[in-house]
């Protein structure tokens, strides 16, 4: 065994050395503080100011449309929606506004923002006169005083200046908070911005929810693919609220009062919990607090919380049927709060069965009120019925409804069967009149001549359409925009890259893509219309016009569809009847 | 608290450095004494641990705080009692107590785990919580009644030796302390005066100590936690890696707890000795031992080694002393066969480096450093092992030649990781060490300015661990 010598160690005071020790200590003091002080938070807010994520952009991009369009309503009774996505998905602002009379705008993004910054959303669309129905998911009664993930991530890329407003305590959390994967990510990104192969300008698509699917009011009118499950929503779990929701919705609620904009809560649609869990708390709780402030919440808490059948891919995100139901409903306690008059009596039932993702104020099934959701086995909601029950109606002479192709096969066992009542179809010039400052991307694609039936279309589409080519495509303008005329015979693509527009600020450039390449077994996912990069409309049967309308001006997909033998089929209405 | 953490650089320490040199300035010594093994009982106390219950909760030290005391009390009492009339069997009583109390406490469940395993019996498994620090402060006290008896400890004021007991820079994971060394400077004036030379000392070595073990430790944790977790599916390069990784963790680890507790120490005005001094930079291992943990292995000597003989009765006897010490010294680390065959393996060593040189036959010096590398290397494989059988199934894929790739890695090991840890291996081979770092020179402002920017980078990563971007542990205090 070999071991060291005992250390005998004392510690001698060298008078000689105490200044040199004197100043290495003041100099070590010193260095850590203007470190900590200075050179951290600098090299933080030099360091990570841009975060190059899809979901970033996408918030900026439906942000920027949908403040767009409230500010083109000039109307002094807006209803505006503010929220997190069960919002988006979950409530049809042009539905209700053809109930109520009133121009309604969906301002709902992304509950992941946090209370502070969706209600400042609402603050900065809000006027005098408005209604702001604040559609606040239920997590976000139980904020926190700092800033949430994404909300810090959206400031610091988008919006700086939210930062600065904060208070100091809570900005200095955020400088010194940043979570490590943050630096190393913004180190990763300022290496690819150095070595060339990253254009700030650009970031990802998120491709899951195409922000040019929104619709004129900010509905998100898009498709989902829907997964198998859905983790439970745990509203159980939710705690009771905390200081700094009351504080931001007090705050928010005083605002309102001082500027005339009257509040009014409503509960989102929330998926039911499959184990039964007894939410009544946290309903409660929300609802005495907004009484407490005197305002009311609006919401059956068990017409809300909705069965699985009703969401797409979150227990807060509803399908078209369930956004529809839930519409319907807020819309009767909407009219009976604002006190409108109750609309005139009507028995009939339309039946939703998903997809159905077409709803437009045009469309005769939206003159239903009374819906619900047809299923094959109970829900055990009051929004679902069976064919079964569906049999029962038809027998009391209930009038029933629909127009979704799958009702029929659903019926059609029982003995039920659906008469057309209604058809409407359009060319496209009647879409060219509906749209007169609008971009058409038209394709197409493997098919023959369209013939050229009608002779008011515009000359550059006449032009295109009486193409002999077989595979064409073209982006044309109406209106102010009828200088675009970008066209292409043969197999080929043309692209229109519009620049950010001065009187809207903050707008990233709008991509349009239209392609002629037949989808083949080697290009599956080729498809001929795109906007930024999203696959809009397929035309690829023999002779078929694709057809997709962009509106220029908020950067959303207004109409697409495909027209066959010069006919586009706008809708259709079947009556249930037995055979 | 751990040393690494913002309570304890900004709150507990500033109280702890004001309230002793207050106290020793307006009250005396006493008072000052008096008052830092409070704050070191406080420090003790305010340890969190998991429960035993599995459940995820953790509790306070404070419960342990009473076995501390009544350890310190019952050691003083009878060192005391040895110092006036040495008596043999009063010795043995205080000497079994020690080990009675570490006993129970350290190797109660592993001793009824390994009879029920022989027997079957269906031994009901003690679950019993480990003190905090039971291990070093055992040991410590041991050394104090064996030197009382010897008549080698003339210390006999009840607040020095509890603060030299409980000093809360060596209380968790050491250095293990000798009275003779430490207890004269708490009886010293002029220790009771901030001394802007020590201060100085102390924040190098606290700033380089941070440094080890929150950058380089706490970077290297990572793949050795995944290496040993997916010890069945790793590759050759990733096994190899991992042990690399492993070795470099536990060094950094410790070496730099041990820094910071020495800085930490000379704020009192109080040297705590060295526990490292380059250790993989040995020739052989017995070169090792004289560089790794070297209180340790003083005590092994002191109190183990030499009262069972030493070199004294023949050469067998020698090597079978050895042997037992080393073996010991390695159930000290913990109740598990890992430790005691690691124990035993550096025994073996030992006894073969011994036999080596008694031999004409030399190795050039690179190469013994590499040998003796290889062999600490494979040893820390055993002592890291979760098992036995974790064990032998890395020992093997180090060996496995077939799995040979380099790319495609399931630990998510990268070539920068095998650069970096290559990288630490010439550091740890060429760098001076600590001491030779701070104290074979004046130190001076750019010094300072250099070891603020260590402390800052040090505090960027325990901001990382206190916000839960990170994790960290000292590995060492589980011993």
């Amino acid at each position: 065994m070999a071991v060291s010598n005992p250390i005998t160690a004392t510690v001698e005071t060298a008078a000689p050395r105490t200044a040199a020790g004197r100043r290495f200590v003041a100099a070590w003091c010193i260095s850590v503080a203007f470190v900590a002080l200075v050179i951290f938070p600098l090299a933080t807010l030099f360091l990570i100011n841009w975060f190059n994520e899809a979901g970033l952009r996408w918030i900026k991009e439906i942000r920027t449309r949908k403040f767009r369009m409230a500010e083109q309503i000039h109307s002094q009774d807006r209803i505006l929606i503010a929220g997190g996505s069960s919002g988006l998905f979950g409530v049809d602002a042009e539905l209700l506004e053809k109930r109520l009379r009133r121009p309604v705008v969906n301002l709902a993004s992304h509950a992941g923002l946090g209370l502070r910054f969706l209600l400042e959303d609402a603050r900065q669309a809000g006027r005098s006169g408005d209604t702001i129905l604040l559609n606040i998911e239920y997590g976000l009664y139980a904020s926190e005083p700092v800033l949430t993930d994404i909300e810090r991530r959206y400031s610091w890329t988008y919006e700086t200046s939210r930062l600065l407003q904060l208070p100091l305590t809570t900005l200095s959390q955020q400088l010194y908070g940043v979570p490590f994967a943050d630096y190393v990510r913004s180190w990763d990104l300022w290496n690819r911005r150095f070595s060339g192969t990253l254009d700030k300008s650009d970031p990802p698509l998120w491709i899951e929810y195409p922000f040019v699917t929104l619709g004129p009011r900010g509905d998100y009118r898009g498709d989902i693919r829907l997964p198998a499950q859905i983790a439970e929503p745990h509203l159980e779990k939710a705690h009771d609220m905390t200081p700094t929701s009351r504080q931001l919705l007090e705050d928010f609620f005083s605002w309102a009062h001082r500027r005339g904009v009257h509040v009014i809560g409503t509960f989102p649609a929330v998926m039911r919990s499959s184990n039964g869990a007894n939410t009544d708390r946290v309903f409660e709780s929300i609802r005495s607090f907004y009484q407490e402030h005197h305002l009311t919440v609006l919401g059956d808490p068990h017409l809300v919380q909705m069965p699985r059948e009703l969401f797409r891919d979150t227990p807060s995100h509803p399908t078209v049927a369930g956004r529809r139901l839930h519409t319907e409903t807020l819309a009767r306690l909407l009219a009976a709060q604002l006190q409108q008059p109750a609309p005139p009596e009507d028995q009939s039932v339309f039946l939703l069965l998903d997809p159905h993702s077409d709803l437009g104020l045009e469309d005769p099934s939206a003159a239903f009120r009374h819906c619900r959701y047809l299923t094959a086995e109970p829900l055990h909601h009051p929004y679902d019925i069976t064919p079964a029950e569906v049999r029962e109606l038809v027998q009391k002479g209930t009038p029933v409804y629909f127009d979704s192709p799958g009702v029929a096969e659903m019926l059609q066992p029982l003995g039920l069967q659906g008469v057309r009542e209604h058809e409407s179809t359009s060319t496209l010039a009647d879409w060219i009149k509906s749209y007169p400052n609008h971009y058409f991307l038209l394709s197409v694609s493997g098919g023959a001549r369209v013939p050229v039936l009608s002779a008011e279309l515009p000359a550059s589409f006449a032009k295109f359409l009486a193409d002999d080519a077989p595979d064409r495509v073209a982006i044309l303008g109406t209106g102010s925009f009828s200088r675009t005329h970008k066209t292409q015979s043969g197999i080929g693509f043309v692209r229109v890259k519009q620049s950010a527009r001065p009187r809207w600020s903050h707008a990233a450039p709008v991509d349009y893509s239209a392609s002629a390449w037949p989808k083949t077994e080697d290009h599956p996912d080729l498809r001929p219309l795109l906007v930024e990069k999203q696959p809009m409309a397929d035309g690829t049967a023999e002779g078929d016009l694709a057809v997709c309308v962009v509106d220029p001006d908020l950067g959303i997909v207004v109409r697409r569809g495909t027209f066959h033998h010069e006919q586009h089929l706008d809708s259709e209405l079947r009556r249930v009847t037995a055979q | 608290m751990l040393f690494n953490s913002f309570v304890f650089l900004f709150g507990f320490l500033p109280a702890a450095l004001l309230l002793y040199f207050g106290l020793a300035r307006f009250s005396g010594t006493r008072a000052a004494n008096v008052a830092l093994v409070a704050m070191s009982l406080v420090f003790y106390g305010y340890w969190a641990y998991p429960s035993v219950s599995g459940d995820g909760s953790t509790h306070r030290m404070l419960g342990y705080v009473w076995l501390l005391c009544a350890s310190t009390t019952a050691n003083f009492l009878v060192g005391r009692s040895l110092q006036a009339r040495p008596r043999r069997w009063l010795l043995a009583l205080a000497v079994t107590g020690n080990l009675a109390v570490l006993g129970y406490y350290k190797y109660a469940g592993f001793f009824v785990h390994t009879l029920d395993g022989v027997f079957h019996a269906g031994l009901p498994i003690p679950r019993v919580i480990l003190p905090l620090a039971i291990s070093f402060y055992t040991f410590t006290q041991i050394a104090f009644v064996v030197d009382a008896y010897r008549g080698l400890a003339a210390e006999m004021s009840f607040s020095r030796y509890a603060l030299f007991v409980s000093f809360f820079p060596h209380l968790i994971a050491g250095p293990i302390v000798h009275h003779s060394e430490i207890m004269p400077q708490f009886a010293r004036r002029d220790a009771k005066r901030w001394q802007f030379d020590n201060v100085s000392l102390a924040l190098a070595w606290l700033s380089i100590g941070l440094f080890k073990k929150v950058a380089i430790a706490d970077a290297c944790a990572p793949l050795a936690n995944v290496v040993f977790g997916k010890a069945g599916s790793v590759t050759v390069v990733e096994a190899w890696a991992g042990a690399l990784a492993y070795t470099m963790q536990l060094y950094f680890d410790f070496s730099g707890y041990s820094d910071m507790a020495i800085g930490l120490s000379l704020l009192f005005n109080v040297r705590l000795p060295e526990n490292f001094e380059a250790p993989y930079r040995a020739v052989n291992i017995v070169d090792f031992w004289r560089r790794w943990h070297m209180t340790l292995s003083r005590f092994l000597r002191d109190y183990l080694y030499i009262p069972l003989g030493g070199n004294r009765l023949g050469h067998f006897r020698r090597y079978f002393n050895l042997f037992a010490t080393m073996a010991i010294g390695g159930l000290w680390h913990g109740a598990g066969w890992t430790f005691v065959i690691w124990g035993s393996y550096h025994g073996l060593l030992l006894i073969v480096c011994h036999l080596w040189k008694k031999t004409s036959w030399r190795l050039p010096v690179w190469s013994t450093r590499s040998l003796t590398f290889l062999t600490v290397l494979l040893g820390w494989v055993v002592f890291r092992a979760s098992d036995l059988s974790e064990a032998g199934v890395l020992l093997g894929k180090m060996f496995d030649l077939s799995t040979f790739r380099l790319d495609h890695w399931k630990t998510g090991l990268q070539l920068e990781h095998l650069a970096g840890l290559l990288g630490l291996l010439v550091f740890v081979n060429v760098a001076p060490t600590t001491r030779q770092w701070i104290e074979s020179r004046p130190l001076r402002i750019p010094d300072a300015i250099k070891m603020a920017f260590l402390f800052c980078v040090a505090l960027f990563l325990i901001r990382n661990v206190e916000l839960q971007f990170a994790k960290s542990e000292f590995i060492y205090f589980r011993f």
